[in-house]
């Protein structure tokens, strides 16, 4: 099963109160997303993270998270991903390293991104767009801009856990 | 001075007709966006391109075309950027090939992307942020919902020519005046 996340900001302690999240503390939170990421996630998943993994924090703090995941991983390089520059971070813990991706091995493609895109590639046929950066904290599609087709993966909207390809579908279809 | 352009689609007989463009033949298309490029760009100014520079061409053509281009250039990829995969393809010619790129030495910054996105890196603080892909279609619905910092530069809507910076801030203030006025 492939899954989906973004915006966890482990380390960031403002995210607790900016973002209103369920925590309260620091320690609390990095734990809390770890077992929520690894109830649903095993071995053999494949997680996207688009993006805003660690915040406030470096390397030694990024690779001491991402052991703890269980999956196959893929990063989408957000706007607070500086650690991967970092030679002491261990670039192993990804598959790739990317700005942008298209997963073109599964109908509809999905277009894969930090921030939300107006048009994406191929919108008017089908394909999906899965974003994330907004921390907005309910599936509103920017109030409806965006094409329903467009999904926040972020934690503040999906119960600070991943999300799979199936409840990404379940969300599209339910706006139908 | 750096320069920015977009979705020239070299080689492609139907965008004349899909973007209304005034060309009656390719021939004629690849002229004009040559010397277009070369009027205002001169050889160490810095040219970004935002994407669908080609399309049904050969790499060979599209190696003679680039040739011709005067200036530095980057190349931010676009949904018909195949023929950089060709290995015949002098990818060299590029200072780089991205999919998305931040230029932070000018301030404002300014987020270069092929497709136009709502909410980009800094936005709310005035970053500017540059697309293409949507050619002369529905730019009253992106200008509607895109904050005023955000501009195409398609050669569709730039007179089949690149825009400098200095353009690109004017577009800007514009759009901010005829919000006020």
């Amino acid at each position: 099963m492939i899954y989906f996340t973004s915006d966890l900001h482990f380390y960031h302690k403002n995210a607790i109160k900016y973002c209103n999240r369920p925590y309260s503390s620091l320690e609390e939170m990095n734990k809390g997303l770890i077992a929520n990421w690894n109830a649903k996630v095993s071995m053999d998943d494949e997680v996207y993270v688009l993006g805003d993994l660690v915040l406030d924090a470096g390397a030694k703090e990024a690779n001491d998270i991402l052991r703890q995941l269980n999956g196959k991983k893929y990063l989408i390089r957000g706007n607070h991903d500086e650690y991967v520059d970092d030679p002491t971070f261990d670039v192993a813990a990804f598959e790739w390293i990317k700005d942008y991706h298209v997963i073109r091995d599964v109908y509809p493609n999905i277009v894969l991104f930090h921030y939300p895109i107006l048009e994406w590639e191929g919108w008017y046929k089908g394909n999906y767009h899965l974003y994330g950066h907004t921390h907005e904290d309910e599936h509103n599609g920017f109030n409806g801009q965006l094409k329903h087709t467009a999904v926040n993966v972020g934690v503040d909207a999906n119960n600070y856990a991943p999300i799979s390809l199936d409840e990404v579908k379940a969300i599209i279809k339910h706006r139908e | 001075m750096k320069y920015f352009i977009s979705d020239m689609h070299f080689g492609h007989n139907y965008v004349i007709e899909f973007s209304n463009r005034p060309f009656a033949s390719l021939e004629e298309m690849h002229e004009a966006l040559i010397n277009n490029w070369n009027d205002k760009v001169s050889e160490e100014d810095e040219v970004y391109v935002l994407g669908d520079m080609f399309m049904d061409v050969e790499a060979s053509e599209a190696n003679e075309i680039v040739k011709q281009l005067n200036g530095i250039k980057y190349l931010i990829k676009g949904n018909h950027e195949d023929y950089i995969d060709d290995p015949e393809f002098d990818t060299s010619a590029f200072e780089w090939i991205k999919d998305y790129h931040l230029i932070d030495d000018v301030h404002p910054n300014v987020v270069l992307f092929h497709y136009p996105i709502l909410e980009w890196d800094g936005w709310h603080k005035g970053t500017y942020h540059l697309y293409g892909h949507t050619h002369n279609t529905k730019q009253e619905y992106f200008e509607k919902l895109l904050e005023d910092t955000a501009v195409n530069v398609g050669v569709d809507i730039h007179n089949f020519a690149p825009i400098s910076l200095d353009e690109v801030t004017t577009i800007i203030k514009q759009k901010k005046l005829s919000r006020i006025f």
